[in-house]
């Protein structure tokens, strides 16, 4: 099902594994460090911790002994910040306010945000350098609104929408949302879940179709099909552990009640709170977003790529699992004191699945005419918004 | 070039091409010389940027090291510690505190200890004042829009209409306006007082404070302490308060910038482990609402001559009333959720007591 890159006949490519170097108790040590900053100037300092970070994680990325350059200016990020803030607290604030402004916030936010995500795209790529050249991210905007608009209108509108019928009931006394405006959201969700997917492959293929370095673009040529293929193993692995979890339930259930006549029943008690819950979060949170991270990278990377240089991306999914795993009860055990060591953990287990192969020599690419430096607003304000770009 | 030059191997890129050249590099006359490596046919033009306009990267135990020249060139370490030892050796003093805390563990422990005061300072004062000022520049309205919606969506809930007496409200209703006129002759924010009851036992005596001055009054509170009036209107003092302070306000202005906090500290794995600390300091939060609270109805009833003593005896009351619920065996959820946001009975009898010494 899935379209490989089409590869000219000739010598085979050469292979590049993607390296990372970055330790977990470095970025500890900057993290706190950055933290404290941002704490003691009430987030000023944000851009800078940012900036740090991202140095250090391009500096310890590795592609055939060269690692990546992160060139971004702090100082300019610094208005992104603002702006970015003073938007999300009138959003924030304005969404608890009335009807009307709630729907004015919506608007304003699926008007801006694709925009926005396109200027974000842009200054990251725009900032990052490998073999002295800087990476580029050649997206229009009509591109970014189309592949954002509709789920982002899908997901936000209706609701801030049927907040206003509820405004306008009789009498200033607040009525129930009426039968239309339920139905409208009920629609709203169904058409947002069923074409997630798609929206999801049109959002990628936007990016994955528009990086580009020297003179060479990437593309994407995974099928929309196949991400709904991901879409639907995931539920029915979710299906089958849930089953499965429900045996393990009732097997439980089962030996308490014939430990029933013993003693000690407040610790077999506890304990089986604890199995609940590890297991529930397993279920329902690390499961399925290990699943869909790790498919989703496969698929995706390995389809991105042009004539001469493409990626191949192999993450394993029990390895992954069971890294995620021991993150969360890491984090959980040390009050968040491992959170550094898990973002380096995953960070590494996810780059160094990757490798690069290439048909061209890699000294022999050059800068593209016209680059220009797009500005530094976008980057904080997607960064603020929790926007993940995904690279 | 002279070999007592202190100089350092590399590899320079020009920013137009992905081809690495061999460089030498040295510093003299506050610039910074690069020029193609002695061995090698010059391959590019030598030249010279002064040492303020490159952006030196910052020393860390892993990861590469690149210099960004302006116009895009940039210069990259062959060996990395051989590049830290020549910039320690040639551009002595350049290195930032911040650099030099997050490479040692005593200053990484030194910024642990005090990120933990500063975020414990945050937090006890930083946030509740932003919070105030954030609060104070929204105006009254949207509380009493928020409010008419919540009282609405409660009746339609959780609350039927009193069947108290109307002279028995009355009275109520005008004890409490002169209690507040007493208490704030200048003016007192606009307040409205509801009498309704709970559709079943669950909500039981409960006074609420809805933003916009709403404060909804259940028939059981007032029929709690039969004759005693005085500690309906202690509890009605304490409703006020959260009135006057514009409590819901406030901490829905406090939570969201916790949120926010939490999800800048911890970027990944962000959902299940950033709802922790949001609810913990929401609760935190709110116990120290419900102290402000207990703190405005002391006024109020000294003002009306009333002794806060009666507050013990009511809080005793409702301690009897939980009491006979539970061992009526009927779902307690709600009082759950009580005790977790209102500081301990015992605290808060002690607290009234002390008041009316």
């Amino acid at each position: 099902m899935t379209s490989a890159i089409d590869t000219p006949a000739g010598p085979p490519p050469e292979r590049h594994p993607v390296g990372f170097t970055a330790s977990g108790s470095e970025y500890f040590r900057i993290w706190i460090v950055n933290l404290l900053l941002i704490v003691v100037t009430l987030g000023l300092y944000l851009p800078w911790a940012k900036v740090r970070k991202l140095q250090y994680f391009h500096a310890n990325t590795w592609v055939d002994g060269d690692a990546l350059g992160f060139h971004g200016e702090p100082a300019k990020m610094l208005r992104g910040t603002l702006i970015a803030a003073a938007f999300l607290i009138v959003y924030s604030v304005g969404s608890h306010f009335s009807g009307w402004a709630a729907l004015l916030a919506a608007l304003a936010f699926v008007g801006l945000w694709p925009a926005l995500f396109r200027a974000s795209m842009r200054f990251r790529l725009a900032n990052t350098s490998w073999r002295g050249l800087r990476f580029r991210f050649t997206g229009d905007t009509a591109g970014a609104y189309g592949a954002l608009l509709p789920p982002l209108a899908l997901a936000l509108l209706p609701f801030a929408v049927a907040g206003l019928t509820v405004e306008s009931g009789e009498g200033g006394r607040p009525a129930a949302p009426s039968a239309a405006a339920t139905s409208l959201i009920g629609l709203c969700m169904l058409v947002f879940v069923v074409g997630l997917p798609f929206f999801l492959w049109k959002l990628r293929r936007y990016q994955h179709g528009h990086y580009a370095y020297g003179g060479l673009q990437t593309r994407l040529d995974a099928d929309v099909g196949v991400v709904y293929g991901v879409f639907i193993k995931l539920i029915g692995l979710t299906l089958a552990v849930m089953v499965l979890a429900g045996l393990g339930v009732g097997l439980l259930i089962g030996i308490g009640a014939i430990g029933r006549q013993g003693s000690g029943m407040g610790v077999a008690m506890v304990a089986t709170l604890m199995i609940f819950a590890i297991g529930g979060v397993l279920l329902f949170n690390i499961l399925p977003k290990s699943y869909l991270q790790v498919r989703l990278q496969n698929l995706l990377w390995s389809t991105t790529g042009n004539e001469v240089l493409r990626f191949d991306s192999r993450l394993k999914l029990g390895p992954f699992l069971r890294l995620q795993l021991k993150n969360y009860l890491l984090i959980f055990l040390t009050l968040g004191l491992y959170w550094p060591f898990a973002v380096i953990g995953t960070r590494r287990a996810q780059l160094e699945a990757v490798t690069l192969e290439t048909r061209t020599p890699l000294d022999e690419l050059t800068r593209a005419a016209g680059e220009e430096d797009p500005s530094a607003a976008g980057d904080m304000a997607a960064d603020l918004f929790g926007l993940d770009i995904g690279m | 070039m002279s070999p007592v030059t202190d100089t350092l191997d590399a590899r320079y890129f020009d920013g137009r091409s992905s081809r690495p050249r061999s460089a030498r590099l040295h510093v003299a006359d506050g610039q910074l010389h690069i020029a193609p490596a002695a061995t090698e046919p010059a391959t590019f033009e030598p030249l010279a940027v002064p040492i303020a306009q490159v952006r030196w990267p910052e020393r860390t135990r892993h990861g590469g090291r690149l210099a960004s020249l302006p116009g895009g060139a940039s210069v990259q370490a062959l060996d990395v510690s051989g590049w830290d030892d020549w910039c320690a050796r040639t551009l002595p003093g350049r290195e930032s505190h911040v650099v030099r805390a997050q490479q040692s563990w005593r200053g990484v422990a030194l910024a642990l200890v005090l990120l933990l005061a500063a975020t414990a300072a945050v937090y006890q004062w930083g946030l509740p004042w932003i919070a105030r000022g954030v609060t104070a520049l929204v105006p009254q309205q949207v509380d009493t829009l928020i409010g008419a919606e919540a009282l609405a969506s409660l009746d339609e809930s959780m609350l039927r209409p009193s069947a108290l007496p109307a002279d028995t409200q009355e009275r109520i209703r005008r004890a409490f306006t002169r209690m507040v006129a007493g208490a704030h002759p200048e003016g007192a924010p606009p307040w409205n007082l509801q009498f309704r009851q709970g559709r079943d036992d669950k909500l039981g005596p409960n006074a609420l404070a809805l933003p916009g001055g709403t404060i909804v009054l259940t028939d059981a509170l007032v029929q709690l302490l039969p004759g005693d009036e005085d500690a309906v209107l202690g509890v009605l003092g304490h409703e006020f308060g959260h009135v006057r302070l514009r409590h819901t306000m406030r901490q829905l202005v406090q939570a969201s910038a916790v949120g926010f906090a939490v999800s800048i500290a911890f970027g990944d794995f962000g959902t299940l482990i950033g709802t922790a600390p949001v609810i913990l300091a929401t609760l935190g939060y709110s116990r120290d609402a419900e102290r402000e609270a207990d703190e405005e109805s002391v006024r109020l009833m000294r003002a009306a001559g009333i002794s806060p003593r009666v507050m013990a005896g009511f809080f005793e009351a409702i301690e009897r009333w939980r009491g006979d619920q539970a061992r009526g065996g009927r779902n307690d959820s709600a009082i759950g959720l009580a005790f977790a946001t209102h500081p301990a009975t015992a605290e808060r009898i002690a607290f009234f007591k002390a008041a009316a010494e």
